[in-house]
């Protein structure tokens, strides 16, 4: 065991540089974050389309990942062992990610429907091309996962996919949480709220308001930290983890107003009326095979948010593997002990052969 | 290990905590706390959002393009490269179609020999016997 002494000096290196969020470049590459190597293969504006690895050559279907808008993508390659695409490319995968990059003020007309209109749409024609299949396996985290919902919720697009694989994306906002508390409350005018922003709503505007999602485990954060200080490996995911959240990315002004308004207010994409591409899509018409991931102590959306995906069609002919893991809205990736178990399903679903994906759920 | 001094300080600390988490559990799930919160925000943004707009004027009455006309144009350029690349796209696949035409077209030709050969086969094995 380390001198009592030397931990509470290490300790006030950490807390302070959590405090003031003052962590730099060498703070990542000292951790090892991002481990798994990229290749940009695509670029228009502010977003860029990235093939991981080193070697591509695969028997399955490539996979585009379509990160969260809220906070940057390396949250799926956060560690060596904890990073998801770590473990895709393990498995042989073909592994393509998008990284929404910062939008500009230029994109702040831009809402959900051209994200996956164009962009995504976008990507999965890169992909295409460059591995010269002709569909291929989405995956999307969060809202991200949303999105790729309405993509394979698309009367045309959905021709792209072979399958659909979903990690905490909520779909039926209404009475999903703290946050759909708060949208439902009156008097919250996201109009008004907005009035003042000229194409971006800043990030520190809408994250000012996360810490107060979970207030007992912010309170708990350091004191955390502090007893779990000799644990092998703890302070480094902690100070990964930490890094990540404050990492935060502006949005578009549609698609704040959007994702307020539409999508936690009316509910429309979860009752079939939002549009994409001049087309409305309805999630319950998705019939590829589907994984979908929910974290039981998620304290952004409850499992209710996720849950709707039984209502689709792929549900009822037998091809939805639906599991809840016991940990948190990231930490089933990328920090709970459970996120081995989060892996291996992964891996089983996107590596499993076709014959099995209809109506058979492997064990 | 901890002292009967630290003892007593963590004890403190996790009271506190517990407390402290307690309380903000309840505010945040307060309605009439976030409807007033609510409020109280748009109300600053909306002072914001006139400031602002004074900001445009003054700018325009000197002659000078405000932050507002700055992100119109903005705008108007990214749509630009937008519809840049959505034609330079149907250019690709309007190619690649024009490619995949006369392979296409050859392809028959090239299955014949090879559909014909089994016929051959059975000829040859005719011949044979």
């Amino acid at each position: 065991m380390k001198a009592t002494q030397e931990i509470p000096e290490a300790y006030r290196e950490m807390l302070s540089r959590s405090v003031t969020k003052s962590y730099t470049e060498s703070d990542r590459h000292r951790l090892g974050m991002e481990p798994t190597p990229k290749v940009q293969v695509f670029r228009q504006g502010c977003w860029t389309l990235y093939r991981c690895g080193t070697e591509f050559a695969s028997d399955y279907d490539p996979v585009l990942i379509i990160p969260s808008l809220i906070n940057r993508n390396y949250i799926l390659d956060l560690l060596p062992g904890h990073s998801l695409i770590e473990q895709m490319k393990l498995a042989g995968l073909d592994v393509f990610l998008i990284d929404w990059g910062d939008p500009d003020a230029g994109m702040g007309n831009y809402g959900f429907d051209h994200y996956v209109s164009k962009w995504v749409k976008r990507a999965v024609r890169q992909v295409k091309k460059i591995t010269g299949k002709a569909r291929i396996q989405l995956a999307g985290q969060c809202i991200g996962g949303m999105m790729a919902t309405m993509y394979a919720a698309h009367p045309e697009l959905r021709n792209d996919l072979s399958t659909l694989f979903l990690l905490t994306a909520p779909l039926d906002l209404a009475d999903s949480g703290l946050l759909a508390q708060w949208t439902a409350t009156e008097g919250f005018d996201v109009d008004k709220l907005t009035a003042a922003f000229q194409g971006l709503v800043p990030a520190h505007f809408f994250h000012a308001s996360f810490p107060l999602l979970d207030p007992k485990n912010q309170l708990a954060k350091y004191r955390r930290l502090l007893e779990n200080f000799e644990m092998p490996g703890f302070k480094e995911i902690w100070e990964a983890l930490d890094i990540w959240g404050s990492d935060n990315v502006d949005f578009t002004k549609q698609a704040y107003t959007e994702l307020i308004s539409t999508m936690y207010q009316e509910n429309a994409f979860y009752k079939g009326e939002y549009m994409v591409g001049g087309r409305k899509v309805d999630f319950k018409d998705i019939d590829v095979p589907i994984l979908s991931l929910v974290a039981r102590d998620d304290h952004v959306f409850t499992e209710k948010a996720a849950f709707a995906i039984h209502e689709c069609k792929a549900a009822k002919q037998g091809r939805l593997d639906y599991h809840v893991i016991p940990a948190g809205h990231v930490s089933l990736i990328a920090a709970h002990p459970v996120r081995v178990h989060t892996y291996t399903l992964v891996r089983e679903f996107l590596t499993r052969p076709e014959q099995l994906r209809t109506g058979a759920k492997k064990k | 290990m901890f002292t009967m001094g630290e003892d007593i300080m963590k004890q403190w600390a996790e009271n506190w905590e517990k407390l402290m988490g307690d309380h903000l559990e309840k505010l945040v799930h307060n309605e009439k706390f976030i409807s007033e919160m609510s409020k109280s925000i748009a109300a600053t943004m909306t002072g914001k959002a006139f400031y602002s707009k004074a900001l445009d004027e003054q700018m325009a009455a000197m002659n000078l393009p405000s932050r507002t006309e700055i992100v119109k144009v903005l705008q108007k350029l990214t749509d630009i490269e937008e519809r840049l690349i959505d034609l330079t796209e149907r250019f690709e696949d309007y190619v690649d179609a024009q490619q995949a035409k006369p392979a296409a077209k050859a392809a028959p030709a090239a299955e014949k020999p090879e559909a014909a050969a089994p016929a051959r086969d059975a000829k040859a094995r005719k011949q044979k016997k």
